[in-house]
């Protein structure tokens, strides 16, 4: 299988103004990433994680630096590059006084699909994600998992060539998990590149190809888990992270926590 | 109706694609917003109500207001100052809900991550945010314009009917525009959820100034001068955006078509329409971004002014002094914090606060400047209404302590080793009348001492305690809901009203009973201690008030 660079970060620069405050949140990213891969991207709570994905989006606009999607400047072709790429974000935004086939329609019908084909599509996702006998119920009382299912549908009806997630499993019970997984593994092999933003290692660990490690705006640690694993005396990714973010401590911590209590 | 609006937008479509909007996505959204306000009650409200019954409520109540807008027309003898008057009304009015009703469409952060991500321009998201507003707000301006446009087709015939509907229109427009112009600048130096508090305080004093006008103006002008008045065509007329609409309305009907009325019909013309160019072309891809930001700082930690420490020793001592056990004290201390802190509570119940000062205004203002009736409002016993003034204010803090838009976050009261939930109610109750009704009793109070002078005295301390009796007695009386534990619901409404009849019933007759005690020799004093036995009782009550009967 052909691969070639779909996304090119030069020097990205990322800062919120809250009135005189300015917080450098990303602090000259550089990253290229090859079509079919899994991009596992993790990082501590404020690492700039979330902040790079809505940058990759379209959703923030004001950054400094390059940034090059399926060939595209994002700059100047977003709405090119939007019809390309699937967003499932990390918190259940959604309409949810529609139903998911109304939901899913509004969406299909955003990204340019034609009127057959969102509905075939609605159809045997919904039925996939176990969801179709709830096509036509209000998502106002849905589960937190079911929401995240439509969410996932949503992010991939218009078949996108790229797919950014934001934790995208929170929420989900076992068989969704494993379903998810299976799904985005399988569409890897068929040269969607995937860009998973996660906390959760293991599933990191176990389903990326290349996993990216920031922290305070800036690359820690980049290469497959093999890789990662070698340089760090083969300790688990866990490990690895705490040991690179500097946050080691984590026995003693747990200790004193106790402690507070025993005094 | 959703297919109605849509069919009538429709007939636009070569219009928004000459501006560089996706007919296609804005129709879609469009259709998804209004079937999900039909749905849900306008977007704004957090009440679960039937949408197209409000809105029809809300029309009628217009249509009235509209009646005395309207009738300026047809009593007025100068045209082009009884137009102005008319647009001046209705743009205000339009720009004020705007604001208090449909800020939360505009500044709509939950569209961030559902649409931003899509592939829509940024003039087709403003364009849907701005169109999803103005039916709102075309569909109100008609309801308040209707009895004007009576008037003008009875008064001018139906080319002038149509002619002011078109003016209508325009001048709506142009008021979204300055209304967003306005919030774009508020962007750049606030952000999330400064913004917001902002919002509440303006919504506030809107509801303040809107009270305070209804009620004084009509005393404060003259009638006849009204009807008489005129203004006349200066320099800076041509810079007031109603005399462009009226100006223009004044040409048809008067036919006179003088340079100043052309220059009206072109800036009538011409200002709205590049005014929403402007905003398709320059202000939404900035609106837009803003919007970006302001969800991304909102999900950044922010650090927000606590209470200043002395504040903090000040809310402590008070609540020492105040409460008995550990339970009732930490209700009092968090009620305290939480009320000043709470928007939704701010934007309901502080409007009573502005309302009470108008009204003792009210009541003031046609005495100034008259030596007599200053006199003889010194030597009546005016004051006790002033001071029981106050019993509004009391009942909207205590009313509203009890809703919340997070009900849900009222889980950890019954986690809790909690064994009498009544010291929650008494905690809560204390800390209102601490932080909000004593403060104002001071305020309304110490004019009335000065004024009046000591003679005033025991009726100020009788009313002190029976306001204190009437609000914690009624508090409980009319709900025994644990604070910040309700939705506010649509159906609590019609309950509410009868409940706040009851209340102001009940003030009225604690109000009556001071006033006769006041015609029997030595009567407030010995009532006092009467009145002190009732507060006894009445708190005693409260903290006896067992899980059984709180309101789930």
């Amino acid at each position: 299988m052909e691969t070639n660079t779909v996304i090119s970060i030069k020097n990205l620069h990322k800062s919120y103004k809250n009135g005189v405050a300015v917080n450098h949140v990303l602090k000259g990213l550089d990253l290229d990433i090859k079509s079919g891969q899994i991009i596992g991207y993790i990082g501590p709570n404020g690492a700039g994680k979330s902040t790079t994905v809505k940058i990759l989006c379209g959703i923030l606009t004001d950054f400094e630096g390059d940034i090059k999607v399926l060939g595209m400047d994002l700059r100047t072709q977003d709405l090119d590059i939007k019809k390309r790429i699937g967003y499932i974000p990390e918190n259940a935004a959604l309409y949810d006084t529609l139903t998911p086939s109304e939901y899913l329609q509004f969406v299909g019908e955003l990204q340019g699909m034609e009127e057959g084909d969102i509905q075939t599509k609605t159809a045997r996702l919904l039925d996939l994600f176990e969801m179709k006998s709830h096509a036509d119920e209000r998502m106002n009382s849905f589960s937190k998992g079911m929401k995240q299912k439509i969410l996932i549908i949503s992010g991939l009806i218009h078949n996108p060539d790229i797919i950014f997630m934001d934790e995208p499993l929170s929420g989900l019970d076992a068989n969704a998990v494993i379903i998810v997984k299976r799904v985005l593994q399988q569409l890897a092999r068929e040269g969607k590149t995937i860009f998973y933003s996660s906390h959760i290692m293991d599933v990191v660990e176990k389903i990326s190809d290349r996993i990216i490690l920031i922290d305070n705006g800036v690359v820690l640690a980049d290469g497959s888990y093999a890789e990662l694993n070698s340089e760090a005396d083969n300790e688990s990714l866990e490990t690895l992270f705490t040991k690179l973010t500097g946050n080691s401590g984590h026995s003693e911590t747990a200790n004193e926590i106790i402690n507070v209590f025993e005094n | 109706m959703v297919n109605f609006i849509i069919r009538i937008i429709r007939l636009f479509k070569g219009l928004f694609t000459m501006m560089g909007v996706d007919y296609q996505q804005l129709e879609c959204i469009l259709r998804v917003k209004l079937t999900m306000d039909n749905r849900r009650g306008f977007s704004t409200s957090t009440k679960k109500t039937d949408s197209s019954n409000q809105l029809l409520l809300q029309s009628f109540v217009y249509a009235i207001i509209g009646v005395f807008i309207g009738i300026l027309i047809d009593s007025m003898d100068h045209t082009f100052t009884a137009y102005t008057m008319v647009f001046s009304m209705i743009m205000v009015m339009i720009a004020m809900l705007m604001i208090s009703e449909f800020s939360v469409v505009l500044i709509d952060t939950r569209d961030n991550a559902i649409l931003l991500s899509r592939p829509i321009n940024s003039r087709t998201m403003t364009m849907a945010k701005l169109l999803h507003i103005a039916i709102y707000l075309l569909h109100l301006s008609l309801s308040l314009s209707i009895a004007s446009l009576f008037f003008t087709v009875i008064d001018y015939g139906i080319v002038a009917g149509f002619l002011f509907l078109f003016m209508v229109f325009l001048s709506t427009l142009f008021t979204l525009f300055l209304t967003n112009l306005f919030y774009l600048g508020l962007m750049r130096f606030v952000n999330g959820e400064k913004l917001k508090d902002i919002m509440v305080y303006f919504q506030i004093g809107m509801a303040i100034i809107f009270m305070g006008a209804y009620q004084l103006l009509p005393r404060l002008i003259e009638v006849n001068d009204l009807y008489n008045s005129q203004i006349k065509v200066e320099w800076f007329t041509y810079l007031i955006p109603s005399c462009w609409f009226a100006g223009s309305i004044t040409a048809l009907t008067t036919s006179v078509y003088s340079l100043s009325s052309i220059l009206f019909v072109l800036l009538a013309l011409f200002v709205p329409l590049v005014s929403l160019w402007l905003i398709i072309k320059y202000l939404s891809p900035k609106f837009s971004q803003r919007l970006s930001q302001m969800d991304a700082v909102a999900s950044k930690p922010e650090k927000r002014k606590t209470q200043k420490a002395h504040r903090l020793r000040y809310s402590d001592k008070l609540a020492q002094l105040l409460t008995q056990s550990s339970v009732e004290r930490t209700s009092f201390k968090m009620i305290w914090k939480m009320s000043g802190r709470e928007r939704k509570f701010k934007q309901t119940a502080f409007p009573a606060f502005g309302y009470i000062f108008v009204f003792i205004a009210l009541m003031v203002v046609k005495d100034f400047g008259n030596e007599d009736k200053i006199a003889s409002l010194l030597a009546s016993k005016r004051y006790l209404l002033f001071i029981y003034f106050i019993i509004f204010a009391a009942f909207a803090v205590c009313m509203n302590i009890i809703y919340s838009d997070e009900p849900k976050s009222s889980w950890f009261y019954s986690s809790m080793p909690i064994s009498k939930p009544g010291d929650i109610l008494s905690g809560t109750i204390k800390a209102l009348l601490a932080k909000y009704v004593w403060p104002l009793y001071v305020i309304i109070g110490g004019p009335i001492l000065y004024f009046w002078s000591y003679k005033a005295l025991p009726d100020l301390l009788y009313a002190l305690v029976s306001i204190t009796v009437i609000t914690s007695f009624v508090t409980v009386m009319q709900s025994k809901a644990l604070p910040f534990s309700k939705e506010r619901l649509s159906q609590d409404s019609g309950d509410n009203f009868i409940k706040g009849i009851l209340m102001m019933i009940s003030a009225g007759l604690i109000g009556l009973t001071h006033w006769g005690l006041t015609y029997i020799e030595y009567g407030v004093m010995l009532g006092l201690p009467i009145m002190l036995a009732f507060q006894y009782l009445s708190f005693r009550y409260i903290k006896r008030i067992n899980w059984k009967q709180i309101e789930d």
